[in-house]
């Protein structure tokens, strides 16, 4: 399969000849491919600012998958966003550093960032169906963006665009290419949009939920589908999910987020096998397991917080089961530092309870199943 | 799909006959009578009347007069009155009382007016709507955007006629800034066609517009917001782009619907434009029709416009079903 | 935002720094959507001052006698002495007669203007509450009962919505009217009174179709709701949790349907009578004389434009006070 030539920031010339094998992203030497740094993104409103994202830092290299996990509203969609600065300027404040590839996105032109979107970084969204123009041929959607980043004919935008489609196990594509969104099932949809995520071969790839519209053996299929083009063209890939049965399968890092900040994050491992914070032992608790004892369903008792009004010290105290045992009302009054512990967590996390790892093994972990 | 398409048109031809009915009721069998109407004024006297009752067959039973009628308009037929024959064919909507000329002709010859009135001012609907809903969507929230929707809710909440009457007095007539509402047909040359028909264009067309200028707002707006839209822009295509080929061409098609049902409904004839700017069109027949009594034009203007409005509706429903992909049937 | 391309600038806030406590921000205790709608509308300008118009039109309309008084004036009187040979009046504005008087007739302009307030204002507000209340109830029962009875009723629906409204109230009116009343039978008064009634009627017959559509589409679109077959399978009657359900939601249309329909009743009449198919003689309606003022509108523009004037007024007050009404009571819309 031909692939494009390597991107760069900017268009490519017709001159350039595409290879005949995937191209392989190199690390950087030094740095990330992707630097968060104290992110904070805010939307002032009439009822008030609602902090969406308030100081998130973290990193991905090439060849890595990072999951961010999280419920709704806690700020991990917003984070992504920012990434591609995809935010309407006019309605957001925004503060820190999103480092993408050596260029700073906070505060970037909007032509720098169009230089960006698709060509260094792409994103692919949650609902394929509602994310996808209904009026436009699913081909000419892919094409599109493939043309804006590469100047050549559209004979090779649409070539490209059924290429993507292939690549991405779409059988028939020279058909499907013609037809429109709705005319997809729900997993081909979804596969389009990766197509349409990868088509001009970004380092970066931010996927934002996307296996959750989707039946469950359909998901195996997209997340085996993102293993396999991640290694081929050796891109990173930031996994949004609130799923983590999807993080165990597919991601190398993780991070947890509450109230839009990180509150543990960590290797895949680390934090699923020693998970260090409440609020990960109430998502690990909530998971239901074949063969578990028990007549119900464990939640995290209590609702989200409210970004307008978040709760004051540390943004999970008001569900957390074990906040009556950190003296002087702490969690009440003081935000956790985010950071490991030593002796009770190799892994940053952000909790003040001093007995992290002795709560988890004595009283957590025997009731997960 | 099929029967979607038959029962459409069943329902369609069940409101134009009933449209008829209702007509005739109105006309001819009402608790008033036809034929003194028609009488008129003075020279009325019992013999005239009874002489006006025989010559428009006003003296059969009301079933029969409507069955005749209706069979005329659907196969054609032949009208005696005052022992004269006359040939009618379909769609027969009757001899005028007035000017005794089959009224279907007449009507024929005053649509190329109402038609070109609404051909213009729909354009203009259409050049003035779309860029400053789009322009208003885009700059949402600014003062810009304000000044729009105020001015237009403004504008539009004027009654139509005051302004087009002022406009006709006092910058056609008074100080002819604009030449005098006037039709002349295409055959005499396009500017004199269109100068005849400019002053109408433009009050109606200002005034018209400002409905498709919210309303094309409306849906850029919520087309703005949709997911699609925010797929475009992270592909890095220009903003020019995103507005025009993604968010637009979806916005458009519930603003399509509507112009063509605006379009079907105005084709009872303008009638403010028309009486005002004193353009011969279906409206103005009908209103004129109405000051001298002639029955069979008021009704012949009624059905026509009852049954463009129906036909309008139903071409609207189908090709909407045959271009939005995604509307099911039910 | 931050600085600029290629800096990263210093964040808004610290890393570890808290946002505004949870206990500073003071709750609003609950309040009905109608206390809400009322404050909205109080601070809306616009709004305010259009309710000032339309009262103050209604205060005309409600004291024409005694305006008219005012000035010593009548509507109906015939001042033939002021109107010269040709039919123009000899005198411009003096201080019996405020607005001049009419050409050919000579009655007094300024007591025709205020009694013209009234059919504006009975007819619209009749014909909007009437059709607004028909157009509820036929919606309620098709929906509720369906079958043969919403078939029924919504070919009626379409029937009406078919037919072109200014073209059929133009027709009907003048010979509906001959129906019930000649020259020969009844005097101009009373003709004139019954002119009213049948436009007002006609107006309500074409209508209430608008709304009973909507209300029929709420009705249906809510037996779809989840809720509905839920409280079905535990043996609630369907028909008792419509009708509570139901009723709340009823008010949005019925205050689009009524906001939209006043105004628009009141350009309707004017519009009509200058057709010649609304309100007749002897009744002074604005309409009326517009039509019959736009023949002299060059030597006495006044004439025209005072009723043009007030016609504007009113509906663009009403229009503009519906519209902020309607956005008052919305949710969805923040000004």
């Amino acid at each position: 399969m031909t692939a494009s030539p390597p991107t760069s920031h900017g268009k490519v010339g017709l001159h350039d000849s595409p290879s005949t094998q995937g191209t392989r992203h190199s690390t950087r030497s030094g740095g990330s491919l992707l630097q968060v740094t104290d992110l904070v993104v805010q939307f002032p409103t009439a009822d008030g600012v609602v902090n969406a994202v308030s100081g998130l830092s973290y990193s991905v290299d090439l060849g890595k998958t990072l999951a961010i996990v999280g419920e709704s509203g806690s700020g991990k969609s917003v984070s992504s966003l920012a990434v591609l600065g995809l935010h309407n300027p006019q309605r957001t404040r925004m503060s820190g550093s999103i480092n993408l590839d050596g260029t700073e996105v906070v505060g970037l032109s909007e032509e720098g960032l169009r230089r960006l979107r698709s060509n260094v970084a792409a994103m692919i969204f949650q609902d394929p169906q509602s994310a996808l123009h209904p009026f436009m041929k699913v081909g000419d959607q892919i094409a599109e963006a493939y043309l804006e980043h590469h100047r050549v004919n559209k004979a090779r935008g649409r070539a490209r665009a059924i290429e993507m489609l292939d690549r991405v196990g779409i059988p028939n594509p020279q058909r499907r290419a013609r037809q429109y969104p709705h005319e997809f099932s729900g997993g081909m949809r979804q596969r389009a949009m990766i197509a349409l995520g990868l088509v001009n071969n970004p380092k970066l790839l931010i996927a934002d939920e996307p296996t959750t519209a989707l039946d469950v053996t359909v998901q195996a299929q997209i997340l085996d589908l993102l293993g396999d083009l991640q290694k081929e063209f050796g891109s990173a890939i930031v996994l949004i999910t609130h799923d983590l049965a999807v993080v165990a399968e597919v991601a190398d890092d993780v991070l947890v987020m509450y109230g839009g900040r990180c509150v543990e994050s960590g290797t895949v491992k680390e934090v699923l096998a020693a998970p260090r914070h409440p609020y990960t032992w109430g998502l690990l608790g909530s998971l239901p397991t074949l063969g578990a004892e028990g007549d119900e369903l464990r939640a995290i008792r209590g609702t989200p917080p409210s970004l307008i009004s978040l709760p004051t010290g540390c943004p999970f105290h008001p569900r957390c089961d074990f906040a009556s045992r950190v003296p002087h009302g702490l969690c009440c009054s003081a935000l956790p530092e985010l950071g490991p512990r030593p002796g009770q967590s190799e892994h940053p996390t952000r909790c003040h309870l001093s007995a992290l790892q002795d709560i988890y093994e004595e009283e957590v972990a025997p009731t997960i199943g | 799909m099929l029967l979607y398409i038959v029962r459409r048109m069943a329902l369609a031809v069940s409101v134009v006959f009933a449209t008829m009915v209702l007509a005739f009721f109105l006309f001819f069998a009402g608790p008033g009578d036809p034929a003194l109407n028609l009488c008129g004024d003075a020279k009325c006297n019992t013999q005239r009347v009874e002489e006006i009752r025989k010559s428009f067959h006003l003296d059969e039973p009301v079933s029969k007069q409507f069955a005749d009628y209706a069979l005329g308009v659907v196969a054609g037929r032949e009208i005696t009155s005052g022992g004269f024959t006359k040939p009618c064919p379909a769609p027969c909507l009757g001899y005028s009382f007035k000017t005794d000329q089959p009224v279907t002709g007449l009507l024929v010859a005053r649509i190329p007016v109402t038609l070109s009135i609404l051909c213009g001012a729909f354009v203009i609907y259409l050049l003035i709507g779309i860029p400053t809903g789009v322009y208003a969507a885009n700059r949402r929230g600014t003062a810009v955007d304000r000044a729009i929707v105020g001015t237009t809710q403004t504008i539009g909440s004027i009654p139509y006629f005051v302004p087009a009457l002022l406009f006709s007095l006092y910058l056609t007539i008074l100080h002819p800034l604009f030449p005098r509402g006037d039709y002349h047909p295409l055959s005499e040359g396009l500017v004199k066609w269109a100068s005849g028909l400019l002053a109408a264009w433009i009050v109606l067309g200002i005034f018209g517009s400002t409905g498709y200028t919210r309303y094309v707002r409306a849906s850029m707006v919520e087309s703005l917001a949709q997911d699609y839209v925010r797929t475009a822009k992270s592909k890095g295509i220009s903003h020019h782009k995103v507005l025009f080929k993604h968010a637009l061409r979806a916005a458009l098609s519930p603003v399509l619907t509507i112009f063509g049902l605006d379009l079907a409904a105005s084709f009872g004839g303008v009638i403010f434009t028309e009486t005002i700017f004193d353009l011969h069109g279906v409206g103005y027949t009908a209103v004129n029709a109405l000051r001298t009594s002639d029955l069979p034009v008021i009704m012949g203007c009624l059905i026509f416009s009852a049954a463009m409005v129906v036909g309008m509706n139903l071409v609207v429903d189908l090709v909407y079903g045959f271009v939005d992909p995604r509307v099911k049937v039910s | 935002m931050s600085t600029g391309p290629g800096m990263s600038s210093t964040a808004i806030m610290t890393p570890g720094g808290a946002p505004t406590p949870a206990a500073a921000v003071d709750v609003k205790p609950g309040r009905s959507p109608s206390r809400i709608a009322f404050e909205r509308l109080r601070v809306d300008k616009v709004a305010v001052i259009s309710f000032f118009v339309v009262i103050f039109f209604v205060v005309i309309a409600v004291s024409a006698p005694l305006l008219a008084g005012l000035s010593g004036q009548s509507p109906t009187y015939v001042n033939s002495e002021l109107v010269d040979a040709y039919g123009y009046p000899t005198i411009g504005f003096t201080s019996d007669h405020w607005f001049g008087v009419e050409p050919l007739l000579g009655r007094d302009l300024f007591a025709r203007w205020v009694y013209g307030a009234r059919p504006s204002l009975i007819v619209a507000f009749i014909s909007a509450v009437a059709t607004t209340a028909i157009g509820t109830i036929a919606g309620l029962t098709a929906g509720f009962l369906g079958g043969v009875v919403d078939r029924v009723i919504s070919w009626f629906i379409d029937f009406v919505l078919a037919l072109p409204f200014l073209l059929f109230v133009l027709v009907a009116v003048p010979i509906a009217t001959s129906w019930f009343g000649s020259p020969e039978s009844m005097e101009a008064v009373q003709i004139s009174q019954l002119r009213m009634w049948i436009l007002i009627s006609v107006f309500v017959l074409l209508g209430w179709a608008g709304l009973a559509r909507l209300v029929r589409g709420e009705v249906l679109s809510l037996r779809e709701r989840e809720f509905v077959q839920a409280a079905k399978a535990i043996g609630v009657p369907t028909r008792r949790v419509l009708f509570r359900e139901i009723l709340p939601n009823l008010s949005g249309p019925i205050i689009v349907s009524l906001t939209i329909a006043i105004p628009s009743y009141v350009s309707a009449e004017a519009g009509l009578s200058l057709l010649g198919a609304g309100m007749i003689e002897p009744t002074p309606s604005w309409g009326r004389t517009i039509s019959e003022a736009s023949r002299f509108f060059a030597v006495d523009p006044l004439y025209l434009l005072m009723p043009m004037l007030a016609v504007t007024a009113l509906v663009l007050s009403l229009s503009l006070l519906g519209d902020a009404v309607r956005d008052a009571f919305d949710p969805n819309t923040r000004r």
